[in-house]
């Protein structure tokens, strides 16, 4: 058994929204199609409807515009209104756990992305995590940001009645 | 058959963009419970393909190795036909067979009927003289020969890895979306 190599990559984004708002929007499955709205597009195709210990969630993004790769969700960490997180079940990476933190930054809210990934020998490897992979998952999360920002200033958390 | 080797040549570059960018990155159905009979279905193509990547570059083929040529052929056919039959629920879950695997089975398809008219024009009375294999390269590079050799043993050993994870997997997955949504 070969032992691929984990990497860590953290990413930030400041909503000026309150925790709770920001929380109760990511807590909400079906809202992740609204945070990827920009670039790679995300397909929800099953979830268990919240992201309490236990309960799945499975999507697709689209890799290049060709290939849509599915990955299904086990979701392991439920800390209102401070953190969840989940780890892959189904997918292409030897290890995908995401940990979404949530932390009071003045009148707004600071979502920091944790992810620890590691890609399989036989799609390159730590070769391909540090120079294809670490990339998009930048860009991806980049965007992620900015639609959470755009989404707040557009006046959705209020639309979308949230705490 | 030269030019039955190169279009099988062609038709195997094609089979490993199916299994390496839409059956093994897209969907991993080698770990997806509903998959276990498309697994089954795939682990057939491995010792068909893998007698094809041997015979058609390297050999010449009369009387009964000959119709057993056009049984491997015939047999490929049914697991074309099989496997487009299972597909559809094996792949429900996942959000269905994707467009470019759609796009590229049918692509593969037409490849295929290419390879079998190239031969049956090819091979004259091969069929009705006596039974015998011959040594006979293709005049094709022999480069081409060899990544052929190499694509019959990866694609049998792809087929046992079907068959594995086939035999492997639970018969159900846990059930999602109770209470939750299903697209």
């Amino acid at each position: 058994m070969r032992a691929e190599r984990t990497r860590e990559f953290c990413f930030e984004a400041h909503v000026p929204e309150p925790l709770g708002r920001v929380f109760a929007l990511h807590e909400d499955p079906e809202h992740l199609v609204l945070l990827h709205r920009q670039g790679t597009a995300v397909r929800m195709l099953h979830h268990d409807g919240h992201v309490r210990v236990g309960a799945e969630t499975w999507i697709e993004f689209n890799l290049g515009g060709l290939v849509p790769v599915v990955m299904g969700f086990w979701h392991i960490v439920y800390d209102p209104p401070r953190r969840f997180g989940e780890r892959m079940i189904h997918g292409p990476f030897a290890c995908f756990v995401h940990i979404h933190e949530f932390e009071v930054a003045g009148e707004g809210t600071t979502v920091r992305d944790r992810l620890q990934v590691a890609v399989p020998w036989q799609y390159g490897g730590d070769w391909a995590l540090r120079w294809l992979m670490g990339p998009l998952l930048s860009r991806v999360f980049v965007r992620r940001g900015r639609a959470l920002r755009q989404f707040a200033v557009g006046g959705g958390f209020k639309q979308r009645g949230g705490q | 058959m030269d030019t039955a080797t190169y279009i099988l040549f062609a038709l195997g570059w094609l089979g490993a963009a199916d299994i390496a960018l839409f059956h093994s990155v897209a969907h991993g159905i080698r770990s997806h419970p509903d998959s276990r009979v498309e697994l089954v279905v795939h682990s057939l193509r491995g010792p068909v393909y893998a007698a094809l990547f041997f015979l058609v570059p390297n050999f010449v083929l009369h009387g009964t190795w000959f119709w057993l040529l056009i049984g491997l052929f015939a047999l490929d056919v049914a697991i074309s036909v099989g496997d487009f039959a299972i597909e559809r629920r094996s792949r429900q879950f996942l959000g269905g067979l994707p467009s470019g695997e759609y796009v590229l089975h049918m692509i593969m398809a037409m490849v295929f009927g290419a390879l079998v008219a190239s031969v049956v024009m090819t091979v004259g009375n091969w069929g009705s003289l006596s039974t015998g294999i011959v040594y006979q390269p293709a005049r094709v590079p022999g480069a081409i020969r060899l990544l052929m050799l190499l694509m019959g043993v990866l694609v049998f050993v792809s087929g046992v890895q079907d068959l594995m994870a086939a035999i492997r997997l639970p018969r159900h997955r846990r059930s999602v979306a109770v209470g939750g949504k299903t697209a």
